[in-house]
């Protein structure tokens, strides 16, 4: 069944209006601990997007949900009203294990929203600004406060995985350099250390789901800081795409009660400018959805996929343009029945037993197209240099190179061309769905001749 | 009781009252009556006189106390005819390197795993990681350092690769389990550097009895966790033709254990949790079911025999809940909505208890063929050639809730053919080849050894020299090794890390000596000083290793540019033995060069989002990734046992024991981890030829020197008392009945060499009943 969904193509200007409409009356607020709202990603040609993830039920998409907890209108959006920029909620004691740490939010992307293989950074911007509930007001963070932030490390970022310049080590970290490049630090003078660090690798559907690591600390790195609000800004860049996202805000709740933390939501919003924030909404992407069960649109079907069916059934919810993809049987009704389908069709560990190809995923390094004969290696090392290159089938067996650019996609499986004897390997080439081991040998010219094929059937290693 | 041993038809008969398997020849090499010193354990109730010559009859007797025949000593008269006496070689029988447990002493200590029933030795504890694994720490020294031998060939399964597999050798079978240190080490190559346990089951036969059919049947109860272990024996022999068969059958719940089983404040320290869910009264996840069996054949000629089995083992156990879904607010976001849900009926299967915190297990099948033959007294100075070979298919599951997600397969045939020669009456020895072929993978969900071929093999022999008081041995060993991947590169998946490339083949050559003087300077002792020099080569998981090993719960990084360890050993040791008591005292120091170990590098591996970040916000979410490396290391310690008869009352012999044991070990600048404690204590026996009874108790102190990363363990007292009965069944018949009773004090044990000493303490107090039946 292929299901058209539109996530959220509401009138966010209404939504907005309302918002701040309400935030002018709100008075009654109570209890901490606030969810948190998700930093959805995709991708539209050579741009980059970021917005309010808002998939039904799921945890970090649900933005009427956090609305409801904080008392607020439930057609509002979070954005500074001076900038238009969105502002993503957390909250440092919403995860046992202490109160100056949090993994959210998290950033994802539903299926086909992004490349396969695509490689997310962030990259940090501004300074650290704290909400003094004392003086209402957002100033620049003290100097004795900074918020660490630890993202993923990739090759360069104080990590090597050349075991020749690791003393034999598969893999090791630069301690020289490795604390000031392994994170990033907001303080109220800007940011220091790391600047961009790695999110993580989408996979071969285009789906990312993680979390970094958010640390509340003195400028000594030791846990704690003043009760109030955080207000750090960054934007995300692609590996495959030149435009970065637009710049964005997350605020993280550090020890405010809800009607304190509305009010510093408020106090971002409220210089409203009509005619520019709402421009500056993005639209979510349009989603095919092809796979039944998948209601949380992360490519799978698990768990949390059958828990929310659940849930759904439980609440009676009727089946609406939104929610559509829970009715799996396609009966017109949610019920317990759609989550023992949608149970029968799980597939993932802990679920079902994994079949082996679930376990052999792999980067689709390599990719030959058998309609345009045309052979796209994404990750060719050359030596110590990465390249991305396309290849023109012109023959039996014969291969022209047409383009060959630098490139620092870290692939699993690269291909490794050795100048020396002039051979172009390529561990994992798909064609149709079905995998090669591939050798090449340039002849000169820019043209290369098939040496060896040999069809693997798995993929491990 | 009459007694007939003959060299030519390597036949006994003898008047047995108890039965007893023989040692056979494969231990035995020509002993010459002129002033050879030998020695043996004590075998049942036999007083012991361990250090004789052999110049009469009553030595004789002793020196079938050796083989392991005479458990009762019975005035009457002996008919002798050709005599050629076969004992251990001289240098295995440096008894302050060697411990050689058997008989009675050795089945009252019998225990599920290989560690825990050597745990009591000098020198050695026990490495667990819940029930289900026990492997031998011997001072201070495990994985690919111990070489655990089955029928003097390798175990080859996983247990040297991470601590939470276990030993693929059903202990219930031995007859005899040697640990040693001595020279004869260097026959087994690097991997046993820190010394051998060897277990010996003679499943192959090879020795003519008189009994055309003979076996035991034993069964055992342990209170503790309702175990029960049950194992039978039997021995067919007619003309030249030997047949054994066996299989066992254990089974236990989860141990039971004074307390909680994971320790509280280890996990606010380290992880920043007070809110998780905490066992009490016993170890979830620690039942283990495992059965098997063997079947052997052999011709048994006059001059040489050849024989051959087939064994298989099953396996299956838990391993403890460690610190993975330790946190139960970590459920990717299910925690959020099951709360909501009124009824999950339907769907326990994947919401319930088990399945959101699932228990990790391990099915292991071990199948193994063994071959061997030997040719006794082919020429002049040549006592034996001998040979043998053993195929090892080893696999195992590692399951989390029912689902697979590494499967580990160890394939490895490994042969030996070794000469003992000796030239004139004092100088003997071997001369010996031995080879493996292994094939080993760790693949699946969790991949973090790829599929590898290593391949060594080594030449080497050993010498003894006696003279007058003196006993010199002098040993080499040249050891070739090559560890070839079949992958060209280690990838993580899901990683935005580069993928890393592996070199095509590495390796690695390695020479080992040991040198040893033994000084007889009365007929009741001696004085040994030894020198040991091995060098071993990384193994492949220490080589090779790329990716988070959930059940150890670290992140493990292989170091292709290992070297070879280099240990240089000295050991001091006293044997004292006489009527009035027995001493035995060893001393020594370990030099370790270029110690491969694993070193916490500070960074974590966040397992469900696959990215390697410096800090983690739930570092219960987390493993800490190691780095295999080198740094120079030493060890130091001693061994001490005094036994002394206290009391003889008219129906029983009271005697005394002392012991104490140490091991230090130290890098430059720390500690090294997983070090056992000071450990000392007193057994207090009671017994005759017919009965015994003791109790022990030990005392280990506190282990403040854990290491880097690595939080202290308390000291604790172990009180353990045993208590056993033969009873004559008919003619040849025999029914042996016991009871155990372990850590009557119901201590909460952190057993400081474990891995998972903060997560599962050892047993608390259990009691063993069970009987052995022999015919």
């Amino acid at each position: 069944m292929m299901i058209l969904i539109r996530n959220i193509r509401i009138n966010r200007l209404s939504k907005l209006l309302c918002f701040l409409g309400w935030l002018f009356f709100s008075s009654t607020l109570t209890a901490a601990s606030i969810s948190h709202l998700d930093v959805e990603v995709w991708g539209e040609e050579d741009a980059l997007f970021v917005g309010y993830c808002q998939t039904p039920g799921v945890v970090g998409c649900d933005l009427d949900g956090l609305f409801a907890e904080l008392g607020l209108p439930e057609d509002g959006l979070p954005i500074e009203a001076a900038t238009g920029k969105l502002i993503f909620l957390a909250d440092f004691q919403d995860l046992s294990g202490g109160e100056f740490k949090t993994k959210n939010p998290g950033f994802l992307s539903i299926r086909n929203a992004l490349l396969p293989n695509e490689l997310l950074s962030y990259r940090a911007l501004g300074h650290l600004r704290y909400w003094d509930a004392s003086q209402s007001t957002w100033i620049q963070a003290p100097q004795d406060v900074q918020i660490a932030l630890y993202g993923g490390l990739a090759a360069g970022a104080g990590v090597t995985t050349d075991y020749s310049a690791c003393s034999g080590q598969l893999l090791c970290f630069n301690a020289d350099n490795f604390s000031t490049e392994s994170n990033t630090i907001f303080s109220g003078d800007g940011i220091s250390g790391n600047e961009e660090l790695v999110i993580d690798v989408t996979s071969e559907s285009g789906i990312l789901h993680t979390h970094l690591s958010f640390f509340l600390e003195n400028r000594n790195g030791e846990p704690g800081g003043p009760t109030g609000a955080y207000l750090i800004e960054m934007q995300l860049l692609s590996n495959a795409r030149s435009t970065p996202s637009q710049p964005f805000l997350i605020l993280i709740n550090g020890g405010l009660d809800n009607q304190q933390l509305s009010q510093a939501l408020a106090a971002l919003a409220d210089n409203a400018d009509a005619n520019n924030p709402v421009s500056a909404v993005p639209e979510n992407p349009i989603i095919a959805l092809s796979i039944k069960g998948d209601v949380d649109l992360d490519g799978d079907v698990d768990r949390i996929d059958i828990a929310l069916i659940l849930l759904a059934a439980q609440n009676q919810d009727s089946v609406q343009n939104l929610n559509v993809m829970f009715d799996v049987d396609g009966d017109g009704l949610i019920s317990r029945q759609d989550s023992h389908l949608a149970k029968e069709l799980c597939s993932l560990r802990l679920c079902q037993i994994p079949s082996a190809s679930q376990a052999e995923l792999v980067q689709k390094v390599a990719v030959f197209d058998t309609a345009l004969k045309q052979l796209t290696l994404n990750d060719v090392q050359v030596d110590k240099q990465h390249y991305q290159a396309v290849f023109q089938q012109s023959g039996n067996n014969l291969f022209t190179l047409q383009s060959a650019d630098p490139a620092d996609v870290p692939y699993t499986f690269p291909a490794y061309y050795k100048a020396s004897n002039g051979l172009l390997e390529i561990p994992v080439l798909s064609v149709n769905n079905e995998y090669y081991q591939v050798t090449l040998r340039n002849i000169g010219d820019f043209k290369f001749q098939l040496e060896s094929v040999k069809k693997i059937d798995h993929l491990l290693n | 009781m009459s007694i007939v041993f003959s060299n030519k038809d390597r036949k006994l008969v003898m008047d047995v009252r108890t039965q007893h398997t023989l040692i056979p020849s494969k231990h035995c090499s020509l002993l010459h009556a002129r002033g050879s010193y030998f020695e043996s354990e004590p075998i049942l109730q036999m007083k012991p006189s361990f250090f004789i010559h052999l110049t009469n009859i009553s030595r004789y007797l002793l020196l079938l106390g050796l083989f392991g025949i005479v458990s009762k000593s019975y005035a009457q008269p002996i008919d002798l005819e050709t005599m050629e006496i076969h004992s251990a070689p001289i240098s295995d029988l440096q008894s302050s390197q060697t411990n050689l447990l058997q008989g009675n002493s050795l089945r009252l200590k019998q225990s599920d795993t290989l560690g825990k029933l050597l745990e009591a030795e000098l020198g050695v504890s026990n490495a667990s990681f819940g029930q289900g694994v026990g492997v031998p720490v011997i001072r201070g020294l495990t994985g690919s350092r111990i070489r655990m031998l089955q029928n003097g060939l390798g175990s080859h399964d996983a247990s040297s690769l991470s601590p939470d597999h276990a030993v693929a050798i059903e202990p219930i079978f031995a007859e005899s389990i040697r640990i040693s240190l001595g020279s004869e080490n260097i026959r087994y190559g690097g991997n046993a550097i820190g010394g051998v346990v060897e277990v010996e089951d003679y499943r192959i036969p090879e020795q003519r009895m008189d009994q055309l059919l003979s076996g035991w049947l034993e069964s055992r109860y342990d209170t503790n966790g309702e175990g029960t272990h049950s194992a039978f024996r039997l021995n067919l022999e007619k003309d030249w033709l030997g047949l054994t068969l066996g299989g066992f059958y254990r089974h236990r719940n989860d141990a039971q254990i004074p307390g909680q089983a994971i320790d509280a404040d280890f996990i606010a320290q380290q992880f920043d949790l007070t809110d998780f869910d905490n066992a009490e009264g016993n170890i979830p996840n620690t039942d283990s079911k495992s059965s098997g069996g063997f079947v052997g054949a052999s011709w048994l000629g006059e001059q040489a025999m050849a024989g051959m089995s087939v064994s298989y083992t099953d396996n299956q156990y838990g391993i403890p809940k460690g610190s993975h879904g330790l946190d139960p607010n970590h459920l990717d976001g299910l925690e959020l909505i099951l709360p909501q849900l009124e009824d999950i009926s339907g769907f326990e299967d994947i919401f319930g208890p088990q399945a959101l915190f699932p228990n990790i297990r391990i099915a292991m099948q071990n199948t193994r063929y063994d071959f061997k033959s030997e040719w006794y007294d082919p020429i002049e100075g040549i006592h034996n050639i001998r040979f043998q070979y053993a195929y090892v298919d080893y696999q195992h599951q590692e399951l989390e809730g029912g689902s697979v997600f590494t499967h580990v397969k160890n394939d490895t045939g490994e042969g030996r053919f070794e000469i003992d020669h000796h030239f004139g009456h004092d100088f003997m020895g071997k001369i010996g080849v031995q080879w493996t072929d292994q094939d080993f993978s760790a693949l699946g969900v969790e991949t973090f050894v790829p599929e590898t071929e290593k391949q060594s093999w080594g030449i080497f022999t050993t010498q003894n020299y006696h003279w007058h008081d003196w006993i010199i041995t002098g040993g080499i060993r040249f050891e070739q090794t090559e560890i070839d991947p079949d992958a060209t590169t280690l990838s993580l998946r899901g990683s935005a890390l580069s993928p890393v490339s592996l070199p095509d083949k590495l390796s690695y050559d390695a020479l080992s000596g040991t040198f040893s003087v033994r000084w007889n300077f009365t007929p009741e002792a001696n004085v040994n000083l030894s020198f040991n020099y091995g060098q071993r080569s990384p193994d492949i998981q220490e080589l090779l290793s790329f990716g988070p090993h959930l059940s150890t719960r670290t992140f493990d990084v292989g170091n292709v540019g290992l070297t070879n360890e280099v240990m240089k050993r000295i050991d001091l040791g006293l044997d004292w033995e006489s009527d009035g008591f027995k001493l035995k005292l060893n001393s020594f120091y370990n030099q370790m060069d270029d110690y491969i170990y694993q070193q916490n590098t500070g960074v974590f591996y966040e397992v469900d989002n696959e990215v390697i970040r410096q800090r983690c916000v739930s570092e219960a979410e987390c493993v800490p990734i190691y780095a295999y490396d080198q740094r120079d290391a030493e060890f130091f310690g001693y061994e001490a046992e005094l036994s002394l008869p206290l009391y003889e009352f008219s129906y029983a012999d009271l005697s005394l024991t002392l012991f104490s044991d140490y091991v230090r070990a130290r890098f430059k600048a720390d500690d090294v981890p997983r070090i056992p404690p000071l450990r000392y204590g007193a057994e207090l026996g009671l017994g005759q030829q017919q009965w015994n009874a003791s109790v022990r108790y030990a005392r280990s102190e506190s282990q403040h020197r854990s290491g880097a990363f690595e939080m202290d363990t308390s000291g604790y007292h172990l009180l353990s008392a045993s208590a056993d009965y033969h009873l004559d069944i008919a003619e040849k018949g025999e029914l042996w009945l016991f009871v155990k009773a372990n850590n009557l004090l119901n201590e909460e044990i952190r057993n400081s060499v474990s891995f998972l000493r903060n997560y599962a303490p050892e047993p608390g107090q259990s009691f063993v009943f069970g009987f052995r039946a022999s015919y």
